[in-house]
């Protein structure tokens, strides 16, 4: 048999790792393009459940910005930006242009067209096509890079809502992606489950903490009481 | 400390800052020429606390890494560029640019400052100056004896003296790459940062430079039931970021009441 004491500890854990996602996704309420984390528990052979991690990809609602380098993306797909760690995949679409001219995101670093080099716009009215063709002042010049995460493979974080790529040969986001001008994503953390979620854990955490007492009272009924030599 | 509790307040420090700047788009909601801000939030870096695990038994298959975020940041206030409405105010030397292009302000220590608040009088010697007493770039000067003072959309100042009618100076205008990179330095004033690119100085109505409106301020573009709106769900992602440091701060005496 499971020792109980070992299976509640590690629930207790589980749990704990729970309490920690739940509480960066609702510090990132705000942050716009973030993807909440998910623990979830799976059983398997050894005592009590064992945690793995997952991100909740679900699309967060579009805000009305006005900004024309504001850009949100509707359905699967990743901005790519070229940060001195290599390149990275975001869904923050908050860009701008820095003092040359470039479209670079809030960290400064370049975001890159679909000839996987830093775009350099001209002066003049910005209007982004829902393809991510880029026009100024009417003339094309060029198309925002928008990659497509590969089916089941599941991307590291980064802070600064950056996504690690997948190893191997990127992969062009299919015609279902479309780039929304004037808009960005915002935060998919709801924080109303948020907070249902943390009664939840809290309850369930404090439930194995008295199972963990009562187990470790009766193993101590058993070493100290049983054994007793009257 | 608990991760999720630095986390928590991590949440709780931003939504101030978020605050804050609400609340000073808030107090300039009448100030001629202010542009509103936003701040921009992201996360911060990850632990990997479990490592992807290949497991056996009934449920085999692999598990998939833990990754636990360590809470948000300020990334940047940025400061939006939209266009105020103009308000006509009916007095010659008040001037409005409908579209980009900044006012050009001569400061005392030689540098120039940039402003779109166009709420200029007259110093003693005639010259244009900012309400604050700057002489406006390129220090246009109305003759004593002008009866009228007219300013047209390019930007030409012209005076009428008499029955005769006399071009005094034009009012230039300086654009940026990225006007959002300006500093903001008070007295509605902005200054150049290596962010914003240099100037590129022209007349009103040249290509990328809007136009001069004469009688007439360009108004905040702060709009208060937006403001509001971000208001409340910046109050109530604070609370419920509070609500979240007191639950990690129950498990973690729950933990420790595991020894009686």
């Amino acid at each position: 048999m499971p020792d109980p004491v070992r299976t509640a500890a590690q629930g207790l854990r589980y749990w704990e790792h729970r309490q920690q996602a739940a509480a960066n996704n609702l510090a990132n309420v705000a942050t716009a393009g973030f993807k909440g984390e998910q623990i979830f528990a799976h059983l398997v052979a050894g005592p009590g459940p064992t945690a793995s991690g997952g991100t909740d990809l679900s699309e967060g609602a579009r805000e009305e910005t006005g900004r024309p380098l504001d850009l949100a993306l509707e359905g699967g797909g990743y901005f790519v930006v070229r940060t001195a760690a290599g390149d990275r995949y975001t869904r923050n679409g908050a860009f701008s242009l820095d003092a040359s001219g470039v479209v670079v995101d809030q960290g400064g670093n370049p975001v890159l067209g679909t000839d996987g080099q830093p775009m350099l716009l001209p002066p003049g009215a910005i209007e982004i096509r829902s393809d991510g063709e880029i026009l100024v002042d009417g003339a094309r010049l060029g198309r925002l890079r928008v990659d497509a995460a590969k089916a089941g493979e599941r991307l590291a974080r980064e802070g600064g809502v950056y996504f690690v790529p997948p190893p191997g040969d990127p992969v062009s986001a299919r015609d279902g992606v479309r780039v929304h001008q004037g808009q960005l994503e915002e935060s998919n953390v709801n924080s109303i489950s948020g907070m249902v979620d943390m009664i939840t854990i809290q309850r369930n955490h404090a439930a194995l903490q008295r199972t963990l007492t009562v187990a470790d009272g009766i193993d101590g009924r058993a070493a100290n009481d049983i054994a007793r030599v009257e | 400390m608990d991760p999720s509790m630095r986390a928590s307040a991590s949440g709780m420090m931003a939504q101030q800052t978020r605050v804050e700047v609400i609340s000073n788009n808030l107090a300039n909601v009448s100030t001629t020429g202010f542009k509103r801000s936003r701040p921009h939030f992201e996360d911060l870096l990850y632990q990997t606390v479990q490592e992807a695990q290949l497991v056996q038994g009934e449920d085999a298959g692999s598990v998939q890494a833990i990754q636990v975020g360590r809470g948000t940041r300020l990334a940047a206030v940025q400061r939006t560029g939209e266009q105020g409405s103009l308000e006509p105010t009916g007095r010659p030397m008040d001037m409005a640019v409908e579209g980009p292009g900044f006012f050009q302000v001569q400061l005392p220590d030689g540098g120039i400052a940039y402003t779109r608040d166009g709420s200029f009088g007259l110093s003693d010697e005639g010259v244009i100056v900012t309400h604050g007493g700057y002489t406006v770039v390129p220090g246009v000067s109305i003759p004593i004896d002008a009866q009228e003072v007219g300013i047209s959309r390019t930007g030409i100042v012209s005076v009428r003296i008499g029955d005769t009618s006399v071009e005094v100076g034009r009012v230039e205008l300086a654009r940026f790459t990225n006007a959002p990179g300006l500093e903001a330095m008070g007295e509605n004033l902005l200054r150049e940062t290596a962010a914003s690119g240099s100037p590129i100085v022209g007349f009103p109505q040249d290509d990328g430079f809007g136009r001069l409106v004469q009688g007439s301020l360009e108004g905040s573009n702060v709009e208060i039931v937006q403001e509001m709106v971000d208001m409340i769900t910046a109050l109530r992602a604070y609370e419920i970021n509070s609500k979240a440091l007191q639950t990690s701060e129950q498990m973690a005496e729950t933990a420790n009441n595991l020894i009686r």
